[in-house]
This record gives C-alpha cells, sequence and structure tokens, in this order.
C-alpha cells in the first residue's frame, strides 16, 4: 500500500475514525517488512496487539468444559447393571407405574390425541387389507 | 439410558423391555428414526380433551388405551423389519394377521391373557420404509377393525381441523 | 398402506408434524445432540478470546481459565435459551467480563504475581535492536495494564479481538460514543508513551 495512503489511515486512527477493515489494512502493512524507520514505533504497537490475540488457555480447558456438557457415558460399564438391577429390585413399585424412560412426543393432549386418531385410523386400515383382501 | 432391566409383572405397565421397546431403547436417539411416543399420563390428560367432535366408537377406543409407541425408518426398512421381527418373543405374542403383497409385508401381533388384548403390534414394511405401532391397553380388535370404515370420512375432517387449530 | 398416501413412514412423519415447532420437552432428545454440535463447533472455540478477556481483567491465568470454564458450563444449562439471544458471542464476553469484575471486587488486594502467558515476540534482529523491541514491548504492555479499566476494556476488544463498536457497547454495556472516547484516549496515551520512551532511547544512543 501507498505511503501516502498509510499515513492517512494512521492520522483517522488516532482520531478514531477508522473502520475494521481499515484497522485490518494497518496492521497488515505493519507486518510487512518495508516500514520506514519513523514508523517503527507504531509497527510495535501493532506488534503487541497481535501478540496479544496468539494468547490462549491451557490446554486441559476444553477437556474440562467438555466433561461437564457431554452426558457421561460411563454408565455402560458391568458394573452398572448390576447395580441397576439391585436398584430396580427394591423399588420395583416406582418403576412399575408409569415412569416412561421415553419422552412424550406431544405437550399437548389435543394434538396427542390427534396422532392418535391417525394412528388407529393406520392400523385399521391395514386389518382391514389382511383381513378382507380384496376390499 | 435408565436400565431396561424392568420386570413384567401382570397386567401391562409401560414397560420398556417388550418387543418395541427393545426397539426404541436402542434407536430411540438414532437420526435414522422417527419416534412417536404417547405415554399412560398423556392418555389421562385426553380424556379431560374436548370429545365432542369424536365419533363414539372411536371415543371408546382411545379411552381403553393406555399407550402408544411407534417406531419408524426410512432407511434399510427390511434389515430393520427382520431384526424387529427377531426382538418379537413368540411365546408371548400370537400372531394375528398377515399380509404379504409383492412389495409390502404387514403383520399383527398380539399380547392376550385372560381373553384381554393387551396390546397390539403392528410391523409393517415396504419398500419406502419400515413402521412398528404398538397399543398397550383393553383392545377390542373387532372395534378396531371396524373404525377405518367410520372414521375415513368423519375421522379426516376433524383431523384437518385439529390441525389448523393447532398451528 | 395408508389409502392415498404414499406409505406408513410418510404418515409417521405427518405425526410428528403435528406437534408446534416450539415444543421443547418433546425435541429433548434430538435436540441435546444437535446442541451439543452448536456447542462445539460455534461456542467453545470462542474460548481463546474469553480467556484473553478475563486474563486482562484477572491477570491470572489460572482464575481467567476458572471464569471461561463457569462461564461456558453455566451456557449449556442454558441452552434452551440460545435461540432467543441476539448474539452468543456478545452474550459470552459480558458474562465473562461480569465475572471477572465479580471476582475483582471480592479480591482484597491487587492482583499480585501475575501470571503472564506470553513471551515477547522476537524478529531477526541485532541484538541491541532486539533489546530496544523488547523494551518497548514491556512499555506498551505496561502503559497498558495502568489504563482505566474501561480503556483496556475498549482496546482489548476493538485492538485484539476485531469487536465493532456495536458489539463493544453491548458487551460493556456503555454508549457508542463512550466506547469512542474511552478508545481515543487508550490510543493516544500508548502512542505518547512510546514516543517519550523512542526518544528517550534515542538519546541514549
Amino acid at each position: 500500500m501507498e505511503r501516502e495512503q498509510i499515513a492517512q489511515l494512521l492520522e483517522k486512527y488516532w482520531q478514531v475514525e477508522t473502520t475494521v477493515e481499515e484497522e485490518k489494512m494497518l496492521a497488515e502493512y505493519f507486518r510487512g517488512p518495508d516500514v520506514p524507520a519513523e514508523w517503527e514505533m507504531y509497527r510495535e504497537i501493532f506488534s503487541f496487539y497481535e501478540q496479544e490475540r496468539k494468547v490462549k488457555p491451557g490446554e486441559g480447558l476444553e477437556e474440562r468444559i467438555m466433561e461437564r456438557v457431554r452426558p457421561r457415558p460411563k454408565l455402560w460399564g458391568a458394573w452398572w447393571s448390576a447395580a441397576a438391577c439391585i436398584v430396580v429390585a427394591l423399588g420395583i413399585s416406582v418403576y412399575q407405574r408409569d415412569t416412561p424412560t421415553i419422552k412424550d412426543t406431544y405437550d399437548d393432549p389435543q394434538q396427542a390425541l390427534a396422532a392418535v386418531q391417525k394412528a388407529l385410523l393406520v392400523a385399521s386400515r391395514n386389518m382391514n387389507k389382511g383381513l378382507h383382501p380384496l376390499k | 439410558m435408565v436400565v431396561l432391566g424392568l420386570l413384567l409383572v401382570g397386567a401391562v405397565s409401560y414397560a420398556q423391555d417388550d418387543a418395541i421397546g427393545k426397539f426404541f431403547g436402542k434407536y430411540v436417539e438414532d437420526s435414522r428414526f422417527s419416534v412417536v411416543s404417547i405415554s399412560p399420563k398423556m392418555f389421562r390428560l385426553l380424556s379431560k380433551v374436548n370429545w365432542d367432535t369424536i365419533p363414539a366408537d372411536l371415543r371408546q377406543t382411545v379411552s381403553k388405551l393406555q399407550s402408544l409407541r411407534i417406531i419408524s425408518t426410512e432407511t434399510t426398512p427390511f434389515v430393520f423389519y427382520k431384526e424387529a421381527l427377531s426382538k418379537i418373543d413368540m411365546k408371548e405374542y400370537e400372531e394375528l394377521i398377515s399380509v404379504r403383497d409383492k412389495n409390502d409385508n404387514i403383520r399383527f401381533v398380539v399380547k392376550e391373557s385372560g381373553g384381554i388384548i393387551h396390546e397390539l403390534l403392528m410391523i409393517a414394511v415396504d419398500n419406502d420404509g419400515f413402521t412398528m405401532m404398538s397399543f398397550v391397553g383393553d383392545i377390542d380388535l373387532d372395534k378396531l377393525a371396524r373404525l377405518s370404515s367410520s372414521m375415513d370420512i368423519k375421522g379426516l375432517e376433524d383431523l384437518k381441523n385439529a390441525k389448523r387449530k393447532n398451528k | 398402506m395408508y389409502g392415498n398416501d404414499t406409505s406408513v413412514v410418510t404418515f409417521v412423519k405427518k405425526l410428528r408434524h403435528l406437534r408446534r415447532t416450539t415444543g421443547p420437552a418433546a425435541e429433548g432428545q434430538t435436540n441435546t445432540s444437535m446442541s451439543l454440535e452448536v456447542f462445539q463447533k460455534r461456542i467453545l472455540p470462542m474460548k481463546d478470546k474469553l480467556y484473553r478477556l478475563a486474563l486482562r481483567l484477572l491477570l491470572n491465568g489460572h482464575d481467567a481459565e476458572d471464569v471461561v470454564q463457569d462461564v461456558m458450563i453455566r451456557l449449556w444449562s442454558r441452552r434452551e435459551e440460545w435461540g432467543q439471544w441476539q448474539s452468543l458471542e456478545a452474550y459470552c464476553m459480558t458474562a465473562v467480563k461480569n465475572s471477572c469484575l465479580d471476582r475483582l471486587r471480592r479480591r482484597q488486594l491487587p492482583s499480585v504475581g501475575e501470571e503472564r502467558a506470553q513471551d515477547v515476540n522476537s524478529h531477526d534482529k541485532d541484538p541491541h535492536e532486539k533489546m530496544i523491541a523488547k523494551e518497548t514491548f514491556m512499555q506498551i504492555r505496561k502503559c497498558m495494564d495502568e489504563l482505566p479499566q474501561n480503556q483496556q476494556l475498549v482496546m482489548q476488544l476493538r485492538e485484539v479481538e476485531g469487536f465493532s463498536y456495536n458489539e463493544i457497547a453491548e458487551v460493556m454495556g456503555i454508549s457508542l460514543d463512550q466506547v469512542k472516547v474511552n478508545l481515543f484516549r487508550a490510543r493516544n496515551a500508548i502512542k505518547k508513551s512510546i514516543i517519550q520512551t523512542e526518544s528517550s532511547w534515542k538519546e541514549n544512543r
């Protein structure tokens, strides 16, 4: 980029009149090799921000976060089934009633009813297909 | 996933280890499958809904149901059909009707005790997909069979209205 | 199978469409895996930015990591609300900022024993120049660290992270004009401090 343009951008920069893109242009210019001596200190400034941008947290942070977020897969071990069987044996009255482990598809009884009707219709039709194949 | 080691004791509970329950448990989070589940709790709420627009025989049928579960897929339907069939313990279920066309297969099996049908299980497959549907409750097969003729015209109208209301 | 429709599978799909699209509980299972994907692809990558912000405020890497971890986990527990927020990024940055300010208020003493994660940038220069570069670098850092908190935040968000004025205003809870005033003061403070350093070096050469 032309020195003239850069000089203008720099002026705007100190006056807080540059856009994000213009600031990116400045940063890129100052990363390059041909920076005149009198602008050396500005190069240091932009370089400082770039260094700051490279700062990253430690390696383990992501893992620590994901451990709390992802549902734990550790329930599949043999010990879990054994333990759970004991729980079931003790608390069978709790499980016997309606503790569905599958979530209801509908929140609204009206919609659920519509779905039930439709399902019954399908089942009924198919039954008739079997009972009266020529119909 | 909660353990599936429930015991089926006498009368039917919303058990998760019957034929469709096993299938559900395996594929419920698999994106290839569509699942519909209406629990006993929801069926109890249904009875409080506005029944006026619903024909009597349908009302009676629904009021005696405890649960509805449907699982369906478009992916390799015949493969899953075979798998589903293999999960049905023929000691517990009795075959009711079987339809076999050139392109599709529909099977109905029922679970009966003390002269009452507790569960009706429909397993159907064609080139477009595979579906397994389970009704649990006190099921009257004759009534169910007659439903389609009476429901056809009126039923579809009501369903359209229900859809419009819910949009 | 189903009268005029093509198949039972279509029928089941239609059954699912009966429910309203905004039913949260009903979509519980599929939504968890979707949310997880959004979390891993869009939210988790923000951790670096968030860490830098926290570090600037807390000056302690360990604490900064804690804050980021807390904010992200809290965010996950509120995944039902993600759709309602304008900008997940702004939300996160604000949350981190607030969390840090809380911690600072609770701290008795100003942070001693700062843990700086970065080493000085070294170009291929002669030793004398390298020394000057390091000096300048340290000078800029010192100047930055001594700016008023709001100015530091604006600089962090603009110069380092490249946020727009609007985004900065949102995260900091100040007006656009205040953003610009802070930026003006900060930029020129740094410029001034470095010119003084530079000229003093020149004199001593």
